[in-house]
């Protein structure tokens, strides 16, 4: 109990050290926020934060900080909130949690903006240990999450990169919205620090700088306090699509699968290189080397197209997809099943 | 007939004979079949030459002087040289006729071709992966070989046509109509054609394009793209992300 104390007491501390780097603004929008944040504890130790979703007492937070059934987390005014595991979400990591004996009105939960962020803003990163600010870079990111194979797009932030783990934090607009939580950092090669693996991305993005150029680059990104860590989280399509469905009847949310795997076609379209067994794609009729031209109206260009249709599309209701086998084209129906990864 | 005798007789004809010697050839052509049907065409030919219009002497030359100056004197003189050059425009009438064919052909073709989606080019720069695209001009212009047998995608519902039949006039098909164009024909299970498996699979039927919704292009990604392990990463205890160059060999699944 001593060492429980200690350690929240620790962390309160660090917290309003980081929060004493905020700019007024942000400082506002954080106590706004802040009572409908919950640190979560895993023996003792503080290891990730929930957000609250909804009034009767829902939260959601990243499944980095929910090892147990029964998590128990603090809030940042003090009282303690014990949870039980709803419902998990393997494409996006997170976790739906039923806080026991909440009483409605105690805080006001988060919403998803519905406004398009703008590239470059300041947000925030809500650590076990309170928030920091972040650079929002920009939402357009695709990515793909494995073992899923999915591709969403994901929101990338860079921020300065504090002692403590930042895996799960929270990810909040300027004006206090939630944008997601923080699933993944840009991982680093050996023997690199993440400033050098900064200069390197920088570099990637600017073929052109060569010589003298990136000498000047490095020493201007080399001048900074502290490191930068490039960090990514699913994008907020996907979140707020997670989140109506953790808030639906079923507490969970449903993403179309038709059981493929594709990669760009030459000359356009989807190049179908596997179909799961006892898949829809497989009751179907499709085969591998199928070139998947369209999906209803929507047509496919390559293989970023189709896991972004299929992102839109509802479990069971029926889809015409038309394929191309051999010389010849076809339409063939299908019905996408619940992903289960 | 002798060629003299035939001579009096043309003289006899228009007159120009005494009447003493006109009396005698009269008496004497008239006992002779031949010399009265020769005398009878002199006469006519004589009565034919009367009835044409005189004109006198002098207005006659004058008609003739001014014709000469005002019309065939005004006219170009013709090219020595263009008559020599005459046979260059066949040549070119028949590379005319070579260019206007194989126009012809290429315009009576099917146009089965790829799609090609028309995007601005803020879409280009900046590809919205999960927003709301805006519906597509899809243009069907040149055919490609290499997908020149896919049928024209701009709607799903179009009949597939090939390459084979190019030489045919396009026609429209009638709802109903079963096209020889037609690569697949319509698959009722699996025993039909094995290439064409599935009785949940049709070839594009029922053409009715106001019915038919415009296709919506899905934005390609030509960027960088981001993998998420399930690995994490023990300093910032946050899944692994790597980065790859390029997306268009990544494998996705859906």
């Amino acid at each position: 109990m001593y060492w429980l104390a200690a350690r929240l007491a620790i962390a309160l501390m660090v917290g309003t050290v980081q929060a004493d780097r905020l700019s007024p603004r942000e400082k506002a929008v954080w106590n706004q926020v802040k009572p409908s944040v919950v640190t979560l504890f895993e023996n003792d130790r503080p290891c990730g934060v929930a957000a609250l979703i909804d009034d009767s007492g829902y939260f959601v937070a990243h499944s980095s900080g929910v090892s147990s059934a029964v998590p128990a987390g603090k809030s940042f005014g003090g009282k303690e909130v014990s949870f039980s595991v709803v419902s998990r979400d393997p494409l996006t990591q997170l976790v739906l949690l039923k806080a026991t004996d909440w009483v409605s009105g105690t805080a006001k939960p988060f919403r998803i903006p519905n406004e398009e962020e703008t590239d470059g803003g300041v947000i925030l990163a809500v650590l076990p240990t309170g928030p920091i600010r972040a650079a929002y870079v920009s939402k357009h990111q695709p990515g793909v999450l494995k073992p899923s194979r999915r591709l969403v797009t994901l929101t990338e932030i860079r921020f300065e990169a504090p002692t403590q783990a930042v895996g799960g934090a929270l990810i909040l607009s300027e004006s206090g919205e939630l944008i997601g939580t923080l699933n993944a950092t840009l991982d680093r090669p050996e023997g690199l620090t993440q400033n050098q693996t900064m200069n390197q991305n920088s570099l990637g993005q600017n073929q052109t700088a060569r010589g003298p150029s990136i000498r000047i680059q490095n020493q201007i990104l080399n001048a900074g306090p502290g490191e930068m860590t490039v960090a990514y989280a699913v994008g907020p399509e996907v979140v707020q699509h997670t989140l109506q469905g953790f808030l639906s009847s079923k507490h969970e949310a449903e993403y179309a699968m038709l059981g493929i795997f594709c990669t760009n076609a030459i000359g356009g379209g989807a190049y179908i290189q596997s179909v799961s067994p006892n898949s829809p794609a497989q009751k179907a009729g499709l085969r591998p080397g199928d070139i998947l031209l369209s999906i209803g109206y929507n047509q496919i260009a390559d293989q970023v197209a189709f896991a972004t249709v299929m992102l839109q599309q509802k479990v069971g209701k029926k889809i015409t997809l038309m394929i191309k086998r051999g010389r010849g084209s076809l339409l063939i129906d299908a019905v996408p099943s619940k992903s289960t990864e | 007939m002798k060629a003299k005798f035939e001579e009096k007789l043309a003289q006899l004809a228009f007159g120009d004979l005494s009447p003493s010697d006109a009396k005698k050839l009269e008496i004497e052509a008239q006992s002779q079949q031949e010399a009265r049907e020769t005398l009878r065409l002199y006469r006519e030919m004589r009565d034919g030459l009367r009835g044409m219009a005189e004109v006198p002497e002098d207005q006659f030359s004058k008609e003739r002087l001014r014709d000469a100056i005002l019309k065939q004197g005004l006219k170009p003189r013709p090219d020595r040289y263009a008559s020599n050059r005459s046979w260059l425009w066949m040549p070119a009438v028949a590379c005319a006729l070579g260019f206007g064919l194989v126009y012809a052909r290429h315009t009576i073709l099917p146009k089965n071709v790829n799609p090609q989606i028309v995007m601005s080019k803020k879409s280009l720069m900046a590809p919205p992966l999960l927003a709301v695209h805006e519906p597509i001009r899809v243009a069907d212009n040149t055919p490609s070989p290499a997908n020149s047998f896919i049928g024209p995608i701009q709607s799903p519902l179009r009949k597939t046509r090939t390459f084979g039949y190019r030489h045919r006039p396009r026609h429209h098909l009638e709802p109903n109509e079963v096209s020889p164009n037609i690569l697949a024909v319509k698959l009722d299970g699996d025993d039909l054609n094995p290439d064409f498996g599935g009785a949940n699979s049709t070839i594009p039927t029922s053409p009715s394009a106001s019915d038919v919704p415009p296709m919506v292009a899905t934005a390609a990604s030509t960027g960088p793209i981001v993998f998420i392990d399930q690995d994490k990463d023990e300093q910032t205890g946050a899944q692994k992300a790597t980065e790859v160059g390029n997306a268009s060999n990544v494998l996705v699944g859906g």
